[in-house]
């Protein structure tokens, strides 16, 4: 594949977690809010990224017998300095993240690129990856968060945008709200899919 | 044999420039950090601690080494005088670790007047039923500084909550400390708030 389409797969065929259906806790956790969405997508993005580069780099020293135990320190490593960013740079945003950013190190996307792809791949193409895969994750996230802000808060971005008459669903804040949300787009994204390949659309 | 020198060795080294990096970015972070803590942290604690400072508690704080360690002591200065102080302190023995305390104690009678944890990693809903403002009230306001602060079990006078034993434990531990140090330099608490 070319460069490019190393990089926009992340937003189409491996799009995370509605095609690529891996991260899902932290999908359903941290989308309840637009911002907490984008802050959580951006992190573990840079840590995708920055570790798909280093498993890249590494992939010929690190032997195979102890490879997982390798990514995971690598890994790790990421999430704690990103951690340590946000508590320098962006306080408010970790204590809404709380536990979750520390989560990172287990979410399925991280080790499953690793090991699926950068361990097999240059490091141009593992850092595409990376920032495809983590950017269409971010978008995901903030396209659930914004509706479940949207409907359960009336605000998106804080931004107040329901009129006076609307009362919030405070169900699609609490956790089963996310699990529907999460599952009716998954059946509108494969329905809509399988009426383009059907040439109905 | 060559393969399994090899494992270990390539571990040993990933493992420890992760550990170097992230000693070094933590290092360097450090001041900044305690900064941000400052504001989403310990400020509101304090606020609400110490209610009412005609001053800002947080910028007249004053250093006070212990021994290696700096305490931070924030005080409540009014007419000149010092009513009261705020110290923070980590208290040992938390289920998932140190948990963090800012005891405030009236410098006329050395009683506790409050008491507020703030950092903490114990289980969200049972740990934390040590943690309530109400709790916390009961159990420590109006206590002499004095009083070696321990739970009832270890021969004290608080009350541990049924189930955070641990939780209930460190913040014995952390108002305990906090407020033995406060006696051991008391006059050098007064003396360099008065420098101020």
């Amino acid at each position: 594949m070319g460069a490019l389409r190393e990089f926009t797969k992340g937003f189409s065929d491996q799009l995370p977690p509605f095609r690529l259906v891996l991260g899902l806790c932290p999908t359903l956790a941290v989308t309840t809010s637009a911002s907490n969405g984008i802050g959580m997508g951006l992190a573990t993005t840079f840590v995708l990224t920055f570790s798909n580069i280093l498993v890249s780099l590494l992939r010929n020293i690190i032997p195979a017998k102890v490879r997982i135990a390798c990514y995971i320190v690598l890994i790790a490593t990421f999430v704690v300095t990103v951690e340590l960013l946000l508590k320098a740079f962006f306080f408010p945003l970790y204590q809404r993240l709380g536990i979750f950013v520390a989560l990172i190190v287990v979410n399925c996307i991280i080790l499953g690129r690793a090991e699926a792809f950068a361990s097999k791949n240059g490091i141009l193409y593992s850092t595409l990856d990376g920032l495809g895969i983590g950017l269409g994750f971010t978008l995901s996230l903030t396209f659930l968060a914004s509706i479940r802000e949207l409907l359960g808060y009336g605000t998106i971005f804080g931004i107040k945008v329901m009129g006076q008459g609307f009362e919030p669903f405070r169900f699609f804040i609490k956790a089963p709200g996310a699990f529907v949300t999460l599952g009716i787009l998954l059946y509108l994204m494969n329905y809509f899919r399988s009426l383009k390949e059907k040439g109905k659309i | 044999m060559k393969e399994i020198i090899r494992m270990i060795v390539v571990t040993t080294i990933i493992s420890a420039f992760s550990a170097a990096w992230l000693g070094a970015l933590n290092k360097g972070l450090e001041k900044r950090i305690i900064k941000q803590e400052d504001i989403y942290i310990r400020g509101p604690a304090i606020k609400e601690l110490l209610a009412g400072a005609p001053n800002d508690p947080l910028s007249d704080r004053i250093i006070i080494k212990d021994g290696e360690k700096e305490i931070a002591v924030y005080p409540w200065i009014e007419n000149g005088r010092i009513k009261r102080i705020a110290v923070e302190w980590a208290g040992k023995g938390g289920y998932g670790g140190d948990v963090i305390v800012m005891t405030a104690v009236d410098l006329s009678n050395y009683k506790i007047t409050g008491v507020k944890v703030t950092q903490h990693k114990e289980t969200p809903g049972v740990g934390t039923r040590a943690m309530t403002p109400s709790y916390l009230r009961r159990q420590y306001k109006g206590l002499y500084a004095k009083t070696k602060i321990r739970l009832k079990k270890d021969g004290g006078q608080i009350d541990a909550v049924s189930g955070a034993t641990h939780s209930s434990e460190a913040i014995a531990d952390a108002v305990n400390k906090a407020t033995k140090f406060i006696l051991a330099h008391k006059d050098e608490i007064i003396k360099e708030i008065k420098r101020q």
